[in-house]
């Protein structure tokens, strides 16, 4: 036998939620959250409406021209498209096309001694991949050296050749200046400073690596290489596999440490993958 | 002539009024966008919890490696309190914020304030690093700014609740009570926050069914995609497939790889088109949530995937949240109510108001 209770006091637990749910005795859609809609517009209403409709014409014009393929007229009104696209709606859709990614770039660090004995490579990128692995949330930070030797390659790839050159030799001291200075005669754009910053902050984090590891001694020189490891071709799938292939080494460079590092949060950074 | 003319203003006339009668009308889709919040504001808080543990290493001070690397454009004041150069106690802080205004905007408490907060807090975290924002991050930044003007609270939410309670409470009190200045001014603006919403809600369904559009028509461009053999690809790589397992089942067999390549094209660059119409609106969506769950699990990119997800649920009827809505609470009462035979419960009616001298009666009464 069960007991129940009915009592003459109005139960205030469910009564506060009347109109956000749906009415529990009809289980019709109730109104929205905010104040009650008017029925009829106002003249202000369709002068509002009509300003309205016409910024949302101009803003989705400008949208399906920034994200659009190079065309004729988005590279006319390019200036006045970028000031009213950037930064907010910055964007790219060009994802996995026009072909799907099918080869991705690693990083491999080592330090060299003054005298440039050889040393063996390792693998920057491994430790990311395992944080990966299995992980069905990946973080953030399993992207780092990858977008980093994805960007320095594309950026190596738009240099000219002697420019090129001046990232594979090797830079005891102030590498950096030198670079710069060596490629004073060779016209240098915006893509040699922006493969030269690359390449900076690849020693960078490549200093930080190596620390982190205790494989860096004091004086020794880093140097870093691009991996690349390629998908097989789709018809040579059941019969091949990825192919890793050495896509740039870059020369050595001295230990560059960014004023502000701190290098205890690096090291404890890659413990947590 | 002018007969023909005035016919034809009559015409352009009446469709500009039909197409103001849209704006000027009731709040639109506050369902899907309560939703939109709810999936959005989820992902987020999931994502920045993931990335705690790293977030000096990748905003930080850990990564002062990257501090001449920045954004191609940027906003004011950008690496004030995220970023390369910034302090690891101020980072710290800005990074909690963002995450408490990333649950009050998941719960809907005090939506619109959260909102903005989340949008600059994001924004700040994202741009202080020239390496590794993507479009995910561009994706979530648009959606917020759009919620900006859109009631994201309508339902499912703590303010929905108060304002529930609060209306309640303003009723029962008295009915003859003149309306307050407050409540007079919101009336008033009513229209236009309602004018405000519209807007915003058709620009973003507009920029994502153009965001579908352009990914279809940079892919048809490429011989892998028109060949039915694109999907293969990235499954090989070892940072787009987190369970190689799966990544090997899925991309060994011929035909799949092919269905699932036609479809990621077809799905997108038809989907505006597919919307307009009542049975393949289903259908596009259900394709288009197919394919970013399966970029989720089998690609490693779960988070993208699920601000997509909540951009594609404003698309779904508000009828559907509220069938689906109303169909979970039945269950939820009817799980709720005890059940027992009639003739074996017994009623104790203590109401004042009763007019049994027994306090005890059987139900059979």
């Amino acid at each position: 036998m069960q007991m129940t209770r009915r009592s003459g006091v109005t139960d205030t637990v469910n009564s506060g939620m009347g109109s956000a749910r749906t009415d529990a005795s009809t289980d019709r859609p109730s109104q929205p959250f905010g104040p009650a809609q008017p029925t009829q517009p106002t003249r202000g209403h369709r002068v509002a409406a009509t300003i309205a409709v016409v910024i949302l014409a101009v803003h989705i014009f400008a949208m399906f021209l920034w994200i659009a393929p190079r065309n004729p007229l988005n590279q006319a009104l390019d200036r006045p498209l970028r000031a009213y696209v950037l930064p907010m709606f910055q964007q790219s859709w060009s994802l996995f096309a026009p072909d799907p990614i099918s080869a991705a770039y690693y990083l491999e660090v080592r330090a060299l001694p003054q005298d440039l004995t050889e040393t063996e490579w390792v693998s920057a990128s491994d430790v990311e991949l395992d944080g990966l692995l299995h992980n069905p949330l990946p973080s953030t930070a399993t992207n780092i050296t990858n977008k980093l030797a994805t960007q320095f390659n594309d950026a190596f790839g738009k240099l000219p050749a002697e420019q090129q050159q001046i990232f594979t030799q090797g830079f005891a001291e102030d590498s950096w200046a030198e670079m710069g200075q060596q490629a004073i005669s060779t016209s240098t754009s915006s893509d040699f400073t922006r493969a030269l910053e690359l390449d900076k902050a690849i020693t960078g984090y490549a200093t930080q690596f190596l620390k982190a590891h205790d494989l860096l001694p004091e004086g020794h020189l880093v140097q870093y290489r691009i991996l690349r490891v390629a998908a097989p071709n789709f018809d040579d799938r059941h019969i091949a596999e990825n192919t890793a292939t050495i896509s740039l080494s870059a020369g050595y460079r001295n230990q560059i440490v960014f004023d502000g590092q701190d290098e205890a949060a690096f090291a404890r950074a890659l413990e947590n993958f | 002539m002018s007969a023909v003319f005035t016919q034809a203003f009559s015409a352009v006339s009446t469709r500009w009024n039909s197409l103001l009668d849209w704006f000027t009308g009731p709040q639109r889709n506050t369902w899907g966008i309560s939703f939109l919040r709810i999936i959005l504001g989820e992902t987020l808080t999931v994502q920045l919890i993931v990335n705690f543990p790293f977030r000096s290493y990748l905003w930080g001070p850990a990564a002062a490696w990257s501090q001449e690397l920045r954004p191609s454009s940027e906003f004011p004041f950008q690496r004030a309190v995220f970023g390369p150069t910034a302090d690891s106690a101020l980072m710290t802080t800005g990074y909690l914020i963002l995450v408490a205004a990333a649950v009050a905007f998941t719960l809907g408490w005090h939506t619109r304030i959260a909102t903005l907060v989340v949008l600059a807090a994001h924004t700040s975290l994202v741009f202080s690093d020239g390496v590794y924002m993507d479009q995910s991050d561009n994706l979530l930044r648009f959606a917020l700014f759009y919620a900006l003007f859109m009631n994201s609270a309508a339902h499912w939410s703590l303010d929905a609740r108060r304002d529930s309670a609060r209306r309640e409470s303003v009723s029962q009190e008295s009915v003859c009570q003149s309306p307050t200045a407050l409540s007079t001014l919101r009336s008033r603006l009513s229209g236009y926050t309602a004018i405000a919403h519209n807007t915003a809600l058709a620009a973003f369904g507009a920029h994502l069914c153009l965001i579908y559009v352009a990914s279809a028509m940079f892919k048809i461009q490429g011989g892998k995609w028109q060949h039915g053999t694109a999907v293969f690809y990235p499954l090989q790589i070892p940072h787009f497939s987190p369970f190689p397992e799966l990544s090997a089942l899925a991309s060994s067999n011929g035909i799949a790889v092919m269905i699932a390549s036609y479809a990621a094209v077809y799905f997108q660059l038809f989907f505006p088109f597919m919307l307009l119409h009542r049975v393949l609106r289903k259908v596009a969506l259900l394709g288009v949530v197919g394919m970013h769950l399966g970029i989720a699990v089998l690609m490693g990119l779960p988070f993208f995937s699920f601000f997509m997800l909540a951009g594609d649920s404003i698309f779904v009827s508000d009828k559907t949240y509220a069938a689906v809505d109303g169909w979970i609470r039945r269950k939820w009462r009817d799980a709720r109510r005890p059940s027992a035979p009639a003739s074996q419960t017994m009623i104790i009616d203590d109401s004042p108001t009763t007019s049994s001298t027994s306090p005890v009666r059987s139900a059979a009464e």
